[in-house]
């Protein structure tokens, strides 16, 4: 009864969503309060619906009903339980189930803090909200139904897929989808400031908390996801401009663009129809990055073709909401009213610069996603696009990018004085020369791509230190007075700070594992040795070892430093029968930033030996590490006190707002 | 129905929850968006005077700034204060027009939901966790699943499948009472089926002590109307004929059906009986060996050996090989060739049955045995085999059948032989 009590909730919260759609709007179009007043019930309900069903969902997951043909075609009994729990969202329903469940959550949350928010400005956001929930709920229980049933329910189910069987995946998802459903808040605002026909004042300080709590979620997810795919794909590669990565990455940048471009429209009014188009912009890339890959067109255009239903309904869905919106802004955007004035060299016009190369950045990947995808339904040729053109196109478009980060904050709103900024970056500048020679010294002058690249990341380091140290005026008024000043700095200061800095933290990351990065592949039989970086590793012995579901063979092997031994690690690999599948548990061992990568691969004919491959990654926890930087900059920049305002003569219930 | 009535309740509280404001008379004071405006922009001078203490903003340009400002201040001021005198209670929808909101909200919602529902969802099929699933795999235990299939009965008598199960399992368990009632619900609430009529007509035979009661002949006869070449209704009717002394219809009887049965026909041998005693009292010459046990008795043991019923679960205390006394007895009064030849047609049946079905380990056991007790060694290391082959090698079952094996000693050659074919497959 739990299933179908869970199959009918979410029926139950389709008609919901239908009313959401329409009374709202229509209230906001004559004033009317009453009709207003339903979107905040009808969005709370739409929640509470959903999450009942979803819970069903996932009780029958844990307790392994397979009259539930998803259940019984996504795990297994012998599961552990904690993945019990991921297989909910481990395969494409239960993910669209949980992609609608955040979404109605977004609009619960809008309804429960949004009392504040201008009524007919919340009234038009449910509803924008309500016609997207409602499209992919149609697509859920239309194709993509979760609860359908199976009788007479079999034994045995067909299990996770085995590389989902991990705790990153655990994670990973939930995250993503906060991340690329949170910006469907952005878009909301954005058609209801255009069905509106005006853009209220409160609207970028109501956007910006909006896209910074999807920016971080999709920060923290991507780069989840980034880990999972280095430790568990066994490649020992952390970033494959994989087109179902650049799903993800192409909202990403460009929500962080909406992020900046939102900053200017809050503090100076200015860029309004420019923010207002990003909005939509970034949301339709998650749109894009959903339908990519939720509709199978990336696992083969004719696999898609053959059984196009699911495809063309989000392909539907996908045109429905971009064209439509883009189609609304074209009207609609002339009619607004445009924002205040700034000299080009500002920090204004900054921020222009950094929405330029951003969205620039973001088509790039763009392009590069789809135009295989295009060649193959126009030609039927198949062919990859990867790294290298990722290298020669996106790296470019970065460079100068990140050359300007540090500027950004320094300079002055209306107009900013570079000459005046770029005395202050001195130390940075120092510090970025001084890493350049330092790396060029090391590797004998052969590295200069290398050299250069580590000296930007410590431009970006010291760069984004920079603006924090100079408005404390430590050298100015002493330390003491100083510490006093940098105290009471803003936190969204400290979180431009941290988040910049997070950049230069990944990217020296970066530059250092893709420069400095050591491999060896080698057949090793136990008692075996090889070399990597001045550490000594040694294959002790293989041994098989049963798990829940699988079966794993474990190597062992031991780090030595000198003789001295640093540390014993296994690398394993795991067959899960139900499948047929094989996976690796790579051996990491983390050593400062540094790790040491060890990952098996077939064994020899004669099942003496094994391939093992063993990296050896300088820095390469940087990159992720980088990320949680950036993601807690978010963090201090949404609990800025600044964002709390807005609302008129309501001072008690601006804390309530600010935790929205 | 307590899921109709948890779903009849998630709707009216969702549909209630949105109309009740709807249905609320005049409107709460709410501020004009210009308020919000207002609020906005005197923040922003606020903050411009923080920005330009920190030095984020020069001088002059900080001027230009709150000039710009205190313009859009200034007109939001002017907006808001031109909404309050116009009053927004007039710009509402009236009171009709909400109302119909309110209604065809109240009427949409749960319609369209129901619908809906009703060509997605399957509101009968209940949940199958697998800690409901597990038990009969854990004990094959019969009684076991009795229990549940009533209880779920219990909860829901009005599932003819379920009582469809249900009949055969009781007349197997010799719960003869229940399971004629089981065949009448069957009846009643699936129709009526000669199968079923087969099985009723069983059931009260059997609470008769074997003798074909008039309750029990009316429903065999319901049973060939249906389905006029139902073989076990035959047989309990030709087996009637004889038990009432009319030899002439038994003869009658007792022909049609061997004709009709299949030549491995299980009630063969009792059929052939039956003729022979039937020509018997007729004074004719009987077709083979001169039989003298009597049609009472064979029908005893038939009903035993349920001839009608689909092959599944074995007869608790059936009468196939000498465990059973009364079976035993039965068979004693006949005549050796006859004694022989009825308990080799049981035999033959069970060993029919678990071709069919092998996955019944105290059924092997008990065709083992039964091969042993005629002295047939050789078939009874052949069903050894047969057994162990049924189960994976290192399954309870497969141990419990090995342990069987060394206790009537048979274990030591076969398990030999039976490894030497798991090997060879």
């Amino acid at each position: 009864m739990i299933v179908e009590i869970g199959h009918f909730a979410l029926v139950l919260s389709l008609s919901v969503a239908l009313v959401q759609s329409v009374l709202p709007m229509f209230g906001a179009m004559r004033g009317d309060q009453r009709l207003m007043e339903t979107g905040t019930i009808a969005a709370t309900g739409c929640f509470v619906l959903i999450a009942i069903a979803f819970s069903a969902l996932m009780t029958s997951y844990v307790t392994s009903d397979f009259s539930v043909l998803n259940v019984f075609e996504n795990s297994n009994s012998k599961q552990p339980l904690l993945y019990k729990f991921t297989s909910t969202w481990g395969n494409h329903e239960g993910s669209m189930l949980l992609w609608v469940l955040i979404l109605a959550f977004f609009g619960a949350l809008v309804a429960l803090f949004g009392r504040d928010l201008p009524a007919t400005l919340k009234a038009n956001v449910l509803s924008v909200q309500a016609w997207i929930l409602t499209a992919f709920l149609l697509f859920i229980l239309l194709t993509s139904n979760p609860f359908q049933r199976l009788d007479p329910a079999p034994m045995e189910g067909q299990d996770l897929n085995p590389i989902l069987q991990d705790i990153g995946l655990a994670i990973h998802p939930p995250m993503l989808y906060l991340g690329y459903v949170g910006f469907s808040i952005a878009f909301s605002f954005a058609i209801a400031a255009l069905i509106d026909g005006r853009i209220d004042a409160a609207w970028a300080r109501w956007v910006r908390p909006w896209t910074l709590i999807a920016w971080i979620f999709l920060t923290l997810g991507i780069s989840m996801g980034s880990y999972w795919a280095y430790y568990e794909l066994g490649w020992g590669g952390w970033w494959f401009w994989d087109p179902v990565e650049n799903a993800s990455f192409m909202p990403w940048l460009a929500g962080t663009a909406l992020l900046h471009s939102a900053l200017v429209m809050e503090k100076r009014s200015a860029l309004k129809i420019w923010t207002i188009l990003l909005a939509i912009l970034t949301f339709s890339l998650s749109l894009l990055g959903t339908f990519l890959v939720r509709s199978g067109v990336l696992t083969s255009v004719h696999a898609f073709a053959t059984d196009p239903t699911r495809g063309v309904f989000i392909l539907a869905i996908l045109c429905f909401f971009i064209g439509g919106a883009l189609v609304l802004f074209a009207i609609r955007a002339s009619a607004l009213e445009g924002g205040g004035l700034f000299a080009p060299i500002s920090r204004e016009g900054a921020l222009v610069f950094n929405n330029l190369f951003l969205t620039t950045a973001a088509a790039t990947v763009l392009v590069g996603t789809l135009y295989p995808l295009l060649l193959e339904v126009l030609t039927g040729e198949k062919i990859s696009v990867g790294a290298p053109f990722f290298d020669l196109t996106f790296g470019p478009i970065m460079v100068p990018l990140l050359f300007a980060v540090p500027f950004g904050p320094l300079l002055g709103w209306k107009r900013g004085d570079l000459l005046g900024a770029a005395q202050r970056l001195y130390f940075a500048a120092c510090c970025a020369l001084a890493a350049l020679i330092g790396i060029l010294a090391y590797t004998g002058g052969t590295r200069i791509l290398t050299a250069f690249g580590f000296g930007l990341a410590f431009w970006l380091l010291a760069g984004s230190l920079t603006d924090l140290f100079s408005r404390a005026a430590f050298l100015k008024k002493g330390w003491r007075t100083g510490l006093a000043r940098l105290l009471g700095l803003p936190r969204s200061a400290f979180g431009t700070t941290l988040a910049h800095f997070g950049l230069g933290v990944t990217l020296l990351g970066i530059v250092s594992v893709s420069s400095f990065q050591e491999e060896v592949i080698t057949t090793m039989a136990p008692g075996n040795s090889a070399e990597i970086a001045g550490y000594t590793l040694t294959f002790d012995r293989i041994a098989q070892r049963p798990g829940p579901n699988f079966e794993a063979q474990a190597a062992h092997f031991s780090v030595r430093r000198g003789g001295v031994v640093m540390t014993e690690m296994d690398s394993a690999k795991r067959f899960f029968p139900v499948r047929q599948m094989t996976t690796t548990e790579s051996g990491i061992w983390t050593h400062g930033f540094s790790q040491l990568y060890v990952s098996l691969g077939d064994p020899s004919a004669d099942k003496q030996s094994i391939v093992v491959r063993i990296w050896w990654k300088p820095l390469v926890t940087l990159i992720w590490i980088g990320t949680v930087f950036m993601a807690v900059g978010g963090v201090f920049s949404l609990a800025d006190r600044r964002l709390r305002v807005g609302a008129p003569m309501r001072g008690h219930r601006k804390a309530a707002l600010a935790e929205a | 129905m307590v899921f109709w009535i948890v779903a009849a309740a998630m709707t009216a509280v969702v549909t209630l929850a949105i109309v009740w404001p709807l249905l609320r008379g005049k409107d709460e004071d709410a501020h004009a968006t210009a308020d919000h405006d207002v609020e906005v922009y005197a923040a922003q001078l606020r903050e411009l005077d923080g920005d330009l203490e920190r030095g984020t903003i020069a001088e002059a340009e900080a001027a230009t700034a709150r000039a710009e400002i205190g313009r859009r201040l200034l007109r939001a001021a002017e907006r808001a204060r031109s909404a309050g005198k116009a009053g927004r209670a007039a710009r509402s929808f009236k009171r009709p027009t909400i109302l119909a909101a309110a209604v065809s909200v109240a009427v949409m919602l749960p319609a369209i939901s129901f619908v809906f529902y009703d060509t997605v969802g399957a509101p009968s099929l209940p949940d199958r966790p697998l800690a409901l699933r597990e038990q009969p795999q854990q004990d094959l235990d019969l009684a076991g699943l009795v229990e549940k299939a009533e209880a779920r009965l219990k909860q829901n008598p009005a599932d003819g499948g379920g009582w469809d199960v249900l009949a055969p399992i009781y007349l197997r368990m010799n719960r003869q009472a229940d399971a004629a009632e089981a065949y009448r619900r069957a009846i009643e609430l699936n129709g009526p089926s000669a199968s079923r009529f087969g099985g009723l007509g069983e059931a009260l035979t059997e609470i008769a002590n074997g003798e074909v009661t008039d309750d029990a002949k009316a429903a065999f006869e319901r049973a060939l109307q249906i389905n006029s070449s139902y073989l076990p209704a035959k047989f309990f009717l030709a087996l009637d004929a004889s038990q009432e002394q009319r030899p002439a219809d038994a003869e009658t009887r007792w022909t049609e059906l061997i004709s009709q049965s299949p030549p491995n026909a299980p009630w063969l041998r009792i059929a052939e009986a039956g003729l022979a005693d039937a020509r018997q009292r007729l004074g004719k010459p009987a077709p083979a060996a001169a039989n003298e046990a009597p049609a009472q008795e064979a029908g005893v043991a038939a009903s035993d050996s349920q001839p009608g019923s689909p092959p599944g679960v074995a007869n608790g205390e059936g009468g196939f090989a000498g465990p059973d006394a009364a079976a035993v007895e039965a068979a004693s009064q006949m005549s050796g060739g006859d004694r022989q030849a009825m308990i080799e047609g049981m035999v033959e049946t069970l060993a029919a049955r678990l071709k069919q079905s092998p996955d019944d380990v105290e059924g092997w056991k008990r065709l083992i045995r039964s091969y042993t007790v005629l002295g047939k060694t050789g078939e009874a290391k052949a069903a050894l085999g047969d057994a162990r082959r049924a189960f994976p090698e290192d399954s309870a079952a497969a141990r419990e059948i090995a342990a069987f094996a060394g206790e009537i000693g048979l274990s030591g050659e076969i398990g030999l032989s039976g490894e030497e074919e798991s090997t060879s497959r």
